[in-house]
């Protein structure tokens, strides 16, 4: 008996420690593209995170869940890279106007049941109207923004500051409803404290899926143009603190934002001409309203900074309501990552 | 001797003379203040008696323009205290967070009311800024009735020169006893098609508000179907609650269709006696904007606000309650008269004409023309959706604002003549122009951006078409049904309103719940100075 136990003892301390896995939950929109997989059970996903296979534990679905989306308008008094040499009025009203009819477009897209919050930002995000099922009232506050004789108050921008500062206060919401944030603006950074990849850190372990859309595409052409004017007289940029043409830089800005959408399971999108917003608006409802849930078990991360890069891949054959096979994609977060932990 | 006085005593009943208004014209002393108080309808018709001559009036308005001015005043100094008092709560709170890193309970207490009187005094410097706007308005108003004073005798005479020389009927649209079979209302069917189109379209984009009656039957089947759920369970508190919001569905569902059905019942008479050649279809949809408008085809949108609303907005900002609604059947009547003339004379096609894209961008077109055929859509969101139409390519050009405001003129004859054709009095129209002049303003000034000519128009073409048309007895001007409708209408709102705010409680959150800072909810006072009162 005592020899039994011993041994007993003896296994259990030997036996390997059995490391804690924690459970980790993110968006997945399964499309082809056109049209949307739904109601997707475990068995049709293959989750990898780094090179490592992991176990999906749950997938929740619900189409018909409201939707709740979150307006974050760009509101600033000075488009950055347009130079102060130049001399060339500042068009953020143009900016302001295009930003609110789309914000307009999406609004009027949402059916009764969903709810709409409205806020701006320049370095920081200013709530104008909480989560509300009254569109009118969001309409109400674009309506204001445009006769706002007074404009904004403040002549920097900073995406990335709204971007973390936003998911932050959505933060409390998360897992209770189903979230997606719409960022409407140029995605430039002129001044402020965090930067792109804190946007990016903050956006693939939010659980909230952004959208970026990017308008001023017409106002950058005219101060191209104004740029282009300056430099063929002067011989010189006119921004000694720019490094690139205006145009560039705002191409840059949407790649970054566009990445900082992606990383959530989102998507970003180049508005040139209001009446794309329509189309637009259909297609962030679409993706949001169709997002699975997938839950997976993974050991707890080393706080080393590394991204840890998650892929899901559809393994099992699903077919059109017409009986053909769709060749669909799993469009998730980007991965995993902890910051470095600073040594003290 | 005897005939002769006889003779004065006979004139004197027959033509009874306003004593006082003699007396104020022919001693220059009238209390301006009491005459311009009076509806536009009244003074109308007493304007040839009351003789108002353009020195006068001249006179008039230069007292009113020292009296707005000086009312702007005091309301400035009134918002400069209330903003100095901000400042000074404000330095406070400045003191209060150098004081400590964190909050003692007194300070937090402190905090949050200063908290309060800071947002009381924001709420009451955007009820002065509201009250300025009033003292505009009531002088517009004050302006526009004095030229309404003035000019008016004279063109009433020459209505009564027209209608003596037997040319009335020779006006644009005389032939009122042929209404129904008068020429000029033809092809009205070829709209149908259009205005289903466009309807499809306008629910696609989401900017039809939900209909009273299907969102009450979608209330109730909802009710229905949890207290169903209830019974299942077994719960008894379950059940309970599940059966009394079932009780309240129901009579929301009542009210609703009786609501609706009564507007069928206005809105058909008043279509069976116009030059409407198609059958009309009304949709009560819920909007606390007073508004109504029309589509090709014979569809008409009715706003509940147009009998009854109440402008949220204003009361989140400035806390005051300003409610507005038509006060009598014979003005709910006008306004559908009103919008069914726009279906028979087909102004949306004439007005697509005149928009040079129309063919290209469809979509434009149809918001374009639900702005211009609606009553009074804001400004803002009409520069809103004209940008975006700018966007791809629709122009909103002044000749098809002026075919709009011919359009509208039309509308405003031609529906007075169905509202009096109907049975119902045609000057209920031009009450409600009336009071919408002096709520909303906008009275005498016809700027070129404005589809709608000013009030003050309107309001003389309605009240002159009035004059033309043939005397007729007992013309509705209201019905206690109306006043049950608006009853019905007040209190559907109220379980509506209760219902979103519910449901508002658990939404999700994008910032702070905002603290409940009225002065009854903190028991904080109203105003404080460091001297004296405020206002």
């Amino acid at each position: 008996m005592r020899r039994a136990l011993a041994v007993l003892c003896f296994l259990l301390l030997s036996a390997p420690l059995v490391s804690a896995q924690e459970r980790v939950t993110v968006p997945v929109v399964v499309t082809d593209g056109f049209s949307f997989a739904q109601n997707l059970t475990p068995d049709y996903f293959l989750v990898k995170e780094g090179k490592e296979m992991r176990r999906v534990l749950d997938v929740k679905f619900n189409a018909e869940a409201p939707v709740n989306v979150a307006i974050l308008l760009e509101y600033t008094r000075k488009l950055p890279t347009s130079p102060v040499y130049i001399g060339y009025p500042y068009p953020w009203q143009d900016v302001v106007m295009e930003e609110a009819a789309v914000a307009y477009r999406l609004t009027m897209r949402l059916g009764d049941e969903d709810r709409v919050a409205l806020a701006t930002y320049d370095r920081q995000v200013r709530i104008l109207a909480d989560f509300t099922r009254n569109k009118g009232r969001i309409v109400d506050h674009l309506e204001s923004l445009i006769n706002n004789s007074g404009g904004p108050s403040d002549n920097e921008v900073s995406t990335a500051d709204a971007v973390v500062d936003a998911l932050a206060k959505l933060a409390p919401s998360t897992g209770k409803h189903k979230l997606a944030l719409v960022i409407i603006g140029t995605g430039f950074d002129t001044f402020g404290q965090k930067g792109l990849e804190d946007a990016l850190q903050a956006a693939r372990s939010s659980g909230i899926q952004i959208f970026f859309l990017q308008v001023g595409w017409q106002a950058i052409q005219k101060i191209q143009e104004q740029y282009e004017y300056y430099r063929l007289q002067n011989g010189r940029n006119p921004d000694p603190w720019a490094l690139v043409d205006p145009e560039t830089e705002y191409s840059f800005a949407f790649q970054h934002y566009r990445g900082v959408a992606r990383a959530s399971a989102g998507f970003g999108q180049s508005v040139r001409f209001v009446g794309e917003a329509e189309g637009i608006a259909e297609g962030i409802l679409l993706w949001v309203r169709n997002r699975h849930l997938v839950t997976y078990d993974a050991p707890p991360l080393k706080p080393d900074g590394k991204l840890k890069k998650l892929k899901i891949e559809i393994v099992k054959e699903v077919k059109s309501a017409e009986g053909t096979v769709l060749t669909l994609k799993a469009i998730t977060v980007d991965g995993r990552r902890r910051p470095k932990e600073k040594k003290q | 001797m005897r005939k002769l006085l006889a003779c004065v005593l006979i004139y004197a009943m027959i033509c009874p003379l306003n004593l006082a208004a003699i007396d104020a014209a022919t001693s220059g002393e009238r209390n301006w203040t009491e005459l311009v108080a009076r509806g536009y309808v009244e003074l109308l018709g007493d304007a040839a008696t009351l003789a108002v001559t353009e020195k006068e009036a001249k006179a008039a308005k230069k007292e009113f323009e020292a009296e707005r001015e000086q009312e702007k005043k005091r309301l400035d100094n009134q918002a400069d205290a209330v903003k100095a008092e901000a400042k000074r709560l404000r330095g406070e709170l400045k003191k209060l967070n150098a004081g400590a890193s964190t909050d003692t309970p007194e300070q937090s207490a402190e905090r949050k009311r200063l908290h309060c009187l800071i947002v009381v005094a924001e709420r009451d410097v955007a009820l002065l800024k509201l009250k300025q706007r009033d003292a505009d308005v009531l002088y517009d108003n004050r302006v526009a009735k004095l030229d309404l004073l003035v000019k008016w005798p004279a063109d009433s005479k020459k209505i009564a020169a027209l209608k003596e020389s037997g040319q009335a009927r020779k006006r644009q649209f005389g032939n009122v006893e042929d209404i129904g079979i008068r020429d000029g209302f033809k092809g009205q069917e070829k709209d149908i098609a259009w205005g289903k189109d466009i309807i499809a379209e306008m629910k696609r984009m989401g900017v039809i508000p939900p209909e009273v009656d299907v969102e009450a039957q979608k209330n109730y089947n909802l009710a229905l179907a949890r207290h169903g759920e209830a019974e299942k369970s077994g719960e008894t508190e379950r059940i309970q609650f599940a059966a009394d919001e079932l009780v309240k569905a129901r009579r929301s569902l009542v009210l609703a269709e009786a609501l609706t059905d009564y507007m069928h019942r206005v809105a058909g008479r008043i279509g069976r006696n116009s030059d409407l050649k198609i059958p009309l279809q009304l949709y009560l949809v819920w909007d606390d904007d007073p508004n109504a408008f029309a589509l090709p085809g014979g569809f008409v949108f009715v706003n509940t606000g147009l009998l009854y609303s109440v402008n949220e907005r204003l009361k989140e900002k400035t806390g005051e309650t300003r409610v507005f609604g038509a006060k009598s059947e014979s003005e709910l009547a006008g306004v559908l008269a009103h919008e069914i003339a726009h279906v028979t004379k087909r102004h949306a096609r004439r007005l697509a004409k005149h928009m040079s894209i129309m063919d290209m961008i469809y979509q434009g077109t149809i918001l374009a023309i639900m702005i211009i055929f609606s009553g009074g859509i804001g400004i803002g969101l009409y520069y809103l959706i004209q940008y975006g139409l700018a966007g791809i390519g629709i122009l909103m050009t002044l000749e098809v604002l002026g075919v709009s405001r011919i359009c509208e003129r039309e509308a405003d004859v031609l529906g007075a003549q169905y509202a009096w054709k109907a049975g119902y009095d045609p000057l209920g129209f031009t009450r409600m122009f009336d009071r919408m002049a002096s709520e909303f303003g906008y009275v005498s000034h016809t700027s070129w951006f404005r589809t709608h000519p000013a009030f003050y128009e309107r309001i003389h073409d309605t009240f002159a078409e009035n004059i033309y048309l043939p005397p007729k007895a007992d013309l509705v001007v209201d019905t206690q049904e109306y006043q049950l409708a608006v009853e019905a209408v007040k209190e559907l709102r109220t379980a509506r309103m209760a219902k979103l705010n519910a449901e508002e409680k658990d939404a999700p959150r994008l910032g702070e719940p905002k603290p409940d800072c009225t002065p009854q909810g903190m028991n904080c006072p109203a105003h404080q100075t460091t001297g004296g009162q405020v206002y």
